[in-house]
């Protein structure tokens, strides 16, 4: 069986579960006590403004007929008005949602970039005083909460020591929106002075962002290397003349980085969990930011958009990593027996 | 067979000592778990003492409306008020030590509600398997595929915030977790040896489920268990810190950071104070889950 | 064949474990040597230490919990156990090993040609650079490629692997159990070893397929001259390959003799149990011997052999460890029925009287004997199984071609 055919029969996968995650939000969203429209406009609204805006949002069909109509809608991007800004919610998801694809992007990889090498020294250096570091770091950071470390980093990077913006994307004149992710656009209008600005403001938020899954990386790394280095290949590739410096960075980090890569997906999705958290703190104009005011304003077209998405980057992570996981690991394509 | 199913299936008190003793020996051979076991005995004292050991009991609304001290709002952390006074002037330690309470009652209340409902729902997919199976498998994979507190938020919404309907929404996204990992545990043992003989003998299909199967996923559960306490605690204060859980002036956590963060950066102990304690309620939990993991031999993840 | 220098030498190995219930004495006082051109087997039934012993000379002892307390290792006359860089030099350089699962010993996750290329330009190299590796691993290609090729390919053929070729290009998930096992040989042949290790190189394959493997691992051996170290718990796959055999029990040497002395005549009354203890076609019953290996955190006092042996003498067994006696043939044997300078003859009498099992009462419900699991057993969860060594594994692993 190839490749090619793996990712097919993967992406393919990830169509009924998109299918069952509409269904649950939306069920979720109607079904659960309280009406959306009474909610929307507060408890001094008269019932005839309520009703009104309900026969507007079509609450009182069946709900099944309701999902129809909101799948009919959303395949021609329209997913309702939203109610804080009165635009298409796909309008302003489309708006708001590169600024935290860009954040949480760039949080996983400081992730990645950290917390793997981070569990290899403490793997290679088992029980001695780098593992026991490294790992002290991977529990602190997976028991910080984010939004308490994000205020803690601001108090110190951005009031005390003044080396940081406290909030926002860019301090300067932003570059024309190509892409709506401030690094990338800055970069195609050559425009260095805001490309600078831009990663001075992601900084903070970004490395917030990063530790839990930081740390979580570090320690499914250590102890995936580890179980690796015990294996028998290693000493049958040692004892035929393979150098172990050679063994452990090709071929044992391939084999633990596959297990890795599972972590990185589930972390994927807790990523966007606490960009919920962060956005607020760092006043980030993003998605997340944008769920928590519909949240707030209990603006139901906008909450189910955000949580859709959300299942949608959750669902494209996870087929991403399947298929990198059976780039890495080819027993996974072969229907994997081995072990 | 790990050291906890030994423990389960001896028959003589002789043998469950031994194999008691042996799971206390693997734990303590690591101090790590050790300190975690000890924070949580602390948080449970705290939790439970609460009125006898802070100093202002009111003012987290213990017996009697919380005191109102703008003379003394405000006040950096002293030998008086430890971790400073916020602005009502209420002892912000008073306010963590009964915070306890709220976060410990929502773990244990999530994860009670969780485990009910997903180890049944991953033992009859598992174990009955086929069409139920697959459906039940299926609603379970959806659940997964929204990160938990996004789809915590998402429910919420419409409960109108405080402690009981957070509590409520995020119980509600944590079961399909143990329905997966019981699932799992099930179908690899499900054709093993003993629950053939099992069947063999005539046992009814509830009796294997919970007399033959059940105690090979105590271990994953128990471990899981405590790591998710930390989990859950966390993800309580979340909401609260969004506004979505315990309203104020509940001496809850995240609500407590939600509050103090108008009063940043001059008033820097108010949001401080209230995340050490998530900090060192969540890593007790990971430390006692971690060691757990290492004693009992499993992986959750 | 004629004795000359030894090219591996083991002495006084003692190696102990830290277990749950206390310290484990697992490897006792053990002396082995082996020459140059000669294949020594070492037997024993599962849990008696043999595969520590591999391990040791391998240097891939876990420890902890494992700890070498004593002994030394010459490998050609250098010493080896106090020194681990020569110890990791002389493994790359001149020791090959063959592992029991041909499942697990390779690399999962790169194709067979990918591994054995980095044998072939690596071997030798104790050390590789940062920027070496990091072009080996953006797939760098050497001009000598080519031939790294062939020379693969002529060793995998020499394994009569079919398509050689093509195995190159796949992962070890695409080959059969035994052809795995064939390219794990080739893997350990390609960095020329002198000494080659074997720790139950077939026990997992099926019964056709581990002759094939047998065979085809002695022509290797005699076409390159090398001296083997073969650990197995199968009597009728020493007999096969073997020159001389070590006799192990419970950590400890009981007999060391050529071959025809160990499985024609064994004087130790273990070897003679494990010989009787092998079915034959003529004899439908069965002997063997009585119990299960001792506890190694409480030792049997005297001979370790003593609580099982049908004629453990009490005042002399049970109180003091035999030594090694030296028949005048050679042949070794730790039994206190025995004396230094006794004749083959003489022994043979001695045995023939003294030693008696009881026929076919030994076990009804006779365990088929699991592939070594020595340390399983060191860590005192079970206190080993009952002796069986069969002539041929009764445990067959699947072995589909594609």
């Amino acid at each position: 069986m190839g490749f090619k055919s793996y990712v097919i029969r993967r992406t393919l996968a990830g169509i009924p579960v998109f299918i069952g995650l509409s269904i649950l939000i939306f069920t979720l969203a109607r079904v659960l006590p309280g009406d959306p429209a009474r909610l929307a406009l507060g408890p001094r609204a008269t019932d005839e403004a309520v009703q009104s805006l309900r026969d507007e949002m079509g609450l009182d069909d069946p709900v099944v007929v309701q999902y129809f109509d909101y799948m009919a809608g959303l395949l021609q991007g329209d997913m309702g008005i939203s109610l804080i800004t009165n635009r298409n919610v796909a309008a302003d998801l489309v708006y708001f949602f590169p600024a935290t694809f860009e954040l949480i992007t760039v949080g996983m990889l400081i992730a990645i970039a950290i917390g793997v090498p981070l569990g290899i020294i403490a793997g290679r250096n088992k029980d001695e005083a780098e593992d026991n570091a490294s790992r002290l770091f991977a529990f602190f950071g997976v028991s910080m909460p984010a939004f308490w470390a994000a205020i803690l980093l601001q108090l110190v990077f951005a009031f005390h020591l003044g080396l940081l913006p406290a909030t926002g994307r860019i301090g300067v004149e932003a570059p024309p929106r190509l892409t709506g992710m401030m690094l990338v656009d800055s970069l195609i209008a050559m425009d260095f002075r805001a490309f600078r600005s831009a990663v001075a403001h992601i900084a903070l938020p970004a490395f917030t962002l990063a530790l839990a899954p930081m740390a979580d990386i570090a320690r499914m790394t250590r102890s995936s290397f580890i179980e690796e280095l015990n294996k028998d290949y290693v000493h049958a590739l040692h004892s035929s003349g393979i150098p172990g410096k050679l063994i452990a960075y090709k071929y044992v980090l391939k084999s633990s980085f596959a297990a890795t890569l599972t972590i990185i997906a589930l972390d994927y999705g807790f990523l966007i969990g606490s960009a919920f958290l962060i956005e607020i703190v760092f006043a980030w104009p993003g998605m997340a930011r944008y769920g928590v005011d519909a949240i707030l304003a209990n603006d139901i077209n906008a909450i189910v958009g955000v949580t859709l998405v959300v299942g949608i980057v959750f669902i494209v992570a996870n087929l991403v990593v399947d298929i990198l996981y059976g780039y890495f690991d080819p027993r996974v394509r072969y229907g994997g027996d081995g072990e | 067979m790990s050291a906890i199913e030994n423990w389960y299936h001896s028959e003589s008190m002789e043998n469950r000592k031994e194999s008691a003793r042996r799971i206390a020996y693997r734990f303590r051979q690591n101090p790590l778990s050790l300190v975690g076991l000890g924070i949580i005995v602390g948080l449970v004292f705290i939790a439970i003492f609460a009125p006898y050991i802070a100093r202002h009991p009111q003012d987290a609304g213990y017996m009697g409306e919380p005191a109102v001290d703008f003379a003394n709002r405000f006040a950096e952390p002293s030998l008086a008020h430890p971790f400073g006074t916020d602005q009502a002037g209420r002892d912000i330690l008073s306010r963590v030590i009964f915070g306890t309470r709220y976060s410990l009652a929502l773990g244990l209340f999530v994860l009670t509600f969780a485990i009910g409902i997903g180890v049944p729902v991953g033992l009859v997919a598992g174990y009955v398997g086929g069409f139920t199976g697959q459906v039940l498998m299926r609603i379970t994979d959806i659940f997964l595929s929204v990160p938990p507190l996004v789809l915590a938020l998402a429910v919420a919404v419409p409960l109108q915030p405080s402690l009981r309907n957070a509590m409520i929404a995020i119980a509600v996204v944590w079961w399909p977790w143990y329905a997966r990992l019981v699932y799992g545990e099930v179908i690899s043992v499900r054709e093993e040896q003993f629950v053939e003989a099992s069947r063999g003998i005539g046992a009814s299909r509830i009796r294997i489920m919970f007399r033959e199967i059940l105690p090979n996923v105590l271990a994953p559960i128990t471990v899981k268990f405590s790591l998710d306490m930390g989990y859950a605690i966390l993800i309580g204060a979340s909401l609260g810190f969004l506004g979505l859980g315990a309203q104020p002036p509940t001496p809850e956590w995240g609500t407590m950071i939600a509050e103090g963060r108008a009063y940043l950066p001059a008033q820097w102990w108010y949001s401080t104070f209230p995340g050490v304690a998530i900090f060192i309620a969540v890593l007790g939990f990971n430390l006692l889950g971690d060691g757990l993991r290492d004693v009992l031999d499993v992986e959750v993840d | 064949m004629s004795r000359t220098d030894p090219i591996l030498e083991l002495r006084d190995l003692e190696v102990h474990f830290d277990t749950f219930d206390g310290r484990a004495r697992v490897i006792n006082d053990v002396d082995i040597t082996v020459d140059e051109g000669e294949t020594v087997a070492i037997v024993g039934e599962s849990g008696c230490g043999k595969s520590v012993t591999a391990e040791t000379i391998m240097g891939m002892l876990p420890q902890p919990p494992g700890e070498i307390v004593d002994g030394e290792l010459y490998y050609k006359g250098e010493e080896l156990l106090g020194d681990q860089t020569a110890h990791e030099r002389v493994k790359s350089e001149s020791m090959g090993m063959i592992f029991q699962d041909p499942m697990t010993s390779l690399s999962p996750v790169f194709t067979v040609g990918e591994m054995m290329r980095d044998v072939l330009t690596y071997q030798g190299k104790t050390n590789v650079g940062w920027l070496e590796i990091v072009r080996n691993v953006l797939g760098r290609r050497d001009a000598d490629e080519a031939e790294m090729r062939d020379r693969s390919v002529e060793l995998l053929d020499q394994l009569q692997i079919p398509d050689p070729e093509g195995v190159l290009d796949r992962y070890p998930i695409e080959l059969s159990g035994g052809m795995r096992q064939r390219v794990l040989i080739a893997m350990a042949m390609l960095g020329e070893p002198e000494f080659l290790i074997a720790d139950e190189p077939t026990t997992a394959l099926d019964v056709t397929v581990q002759d094939q493997i047998l065979d085809l691992l002695t022509e290797q051996i005699e076409r390159e001259n090398l001296s083997m170290l073969y650990i197995t718990h199968n009597l009728g796959v020493a007999r096969r390959i073997a020159d001389r055999i070590y006799v192990m029990y419970a950590g400890e040497i009981a007999e060391v003799g050529t071959r025809d002395e160990i499985l024609d005549e064994p004087l130790h009354p273990y070897s003679r149990g494990l010989v009787d203890s092998v079915p034959k076609l003529t004899e439908f019953d069965r002997d063997g011997i009585e119990g299960l290996l001792p506890d190694y955190t409480d030792p049997p006092s005297g001979c370790r052999f003593h609580p099982r042996c049908p004629a453990a003498m009490s005042g002399t067994c049970d109180v003091e460890r035999p030594p090694r006696y030296e028949l005048s043939s050679g042949q070794e044997v730790a039994c206190h029925l025995y004396e230094d300078g006794l004749s083959r003859a003489e022994a043979a009498e001695i045995a023939a009287e003294e030693i008696e099992f009881d026929s076919g009462a030994a076990f009804e419900d006779r365990p088929t004997s699991e592939p070594a699991q020595d340390r399983s057993s060191v860590k005192g969860e079970s206190a080993g199984t009952t002796a069986s060594i069969d002539a041929q594994t009764p445990r067959s692993a699947e072995d589909t071609d594609e």
